[in-house]
């Protein structure tokens, strides 16, 4: 199972120049706690990840600087440089990253390094619950099917 | 295993009167992303709301509120779903699946508050089980093998 066929594939996203307070409605209107700033490569051209940014974050950057809060851009309050994992590498990985860096989502880029997904514990946690589910499945199709071979 | 074993042991509060900015700085001076909101710490502890960091974001700054103009009473999540700390973890579980909630005050005598239990606490467990598990198939396969031998 590779990172590609588990990420969230749908991403908010913001630049690091948007109003701070524009990214919180952002996240009022899309539902979600966790955005990925990106800016374009000047090289390649995609748009690739250079921060994330969480509803954390932002409350964070109100109690410290609360005057200046309209003047706040989500560049100034971001964490920068994030750990990123790549579409095609396994999950064993993302999770070692996950752990490494002490985050619960990672960044998901493809192979030119553009944003491509966002990659979280709940979405490995999904999965590995669907597997258990399928470990269970197995045990009680095999008694229930020596029970009616067997009788 | 009963909740009160597992869960957190500290909780912070806030007064429903407080502004959200002082709520704010609560969650960060305590270093957590939630309040439990009563009337009165020092007596009936049974929560009257909750607010977490995330409803500031949405109700509050993604809405253009002023912060310290806006009170906790506002914002806050109620009625609140709790546990009582003598219930069994899987019916702590059960509540947060059918609330879709991810974190549950846990009610302890006296309308005391005894911690708080999330589903970060109950996976834990879970994944403590299943290590368990695999110890004993490995152990299994092991004393398999030197009998076969």
């Amino acid at each position: 199972m590779i990172v590609g066929q588990l990420c969230q594939r749908k991403t908010v996203t913001v630049s690091p120049k948007d109003e701070l307070v524009a990214a919180a409605r952002l996240m009022r209107e899309r539902h979600v706690g966790y955005l990925v700033v990106v800016e374009e490569d000047p090289a390649t051209e995609v748009l690739r990840p250079i921060g994330v940014l969480t509803d954390r974050d932002i409350v964070i950057a109100v109690i410290a600087k609360e005057a200046e809060l309209k003047a706040l851009r989500a560049g100034d309050v971001m964490n920068p440089q994030p750990v990123v994992i790549e579409e095609s590498q396994s999950i064993e990985a993302a999770l070692q990253q996950m752990r490494r860096a002490g985050v619960r989502r990672l960044p998901v880029i493809g192979r030119r390094g553009e944003l491509s997904g966002v990659l979280s514990l709940d979405d490995v946690l999904d999965y590995l619950a669907g597997q258990v589910q399928n470990v269970a499945g197995a045990i009680r199709n095999e008694r229930q099917i020596e029970g009616t071979v067997r009788s | 295993m009963q909740v009160q074993q597992l869960c957190t042991p500290r909780v912070y509060f806030c007064s429903p009167r407080t502004s959200v900015l002082g709520a704010a700085r609560l969650m960060r001076q305590h270093h957590v992303g939630d309040l439990v909101v009563v009337d009165d710490p020092d007596g009936d502890q049974t929560p009257l709301g909750i607010i977490t960091d995330r409803d500031i974001v949405i109700d509050v700054l993604g809405r253009d509120r002023d912060p310290a103009q806006v009170t906790v009473h506002e914002v806050m999540h109620h009625p609140v779903v709790v546990v009582d700390g003598t219930e069994d973890l899987t019916q702590a579980l059960e509540r947060m699946r059918v609330h879709g909630v991810r974190r549950i005050p846990v009610m302890g005598s006296g309308r005391r508050l005894h911690g708080i239990i999330s589903l970060d606490d109950l996976l834990r467990q879970l994944a403590l089980h299943t290590t368990a598990l695999a110890a004993v198939i490995e152990r299994e396969q092991s004393l398999e093998q030197r009998t076969v031998r």
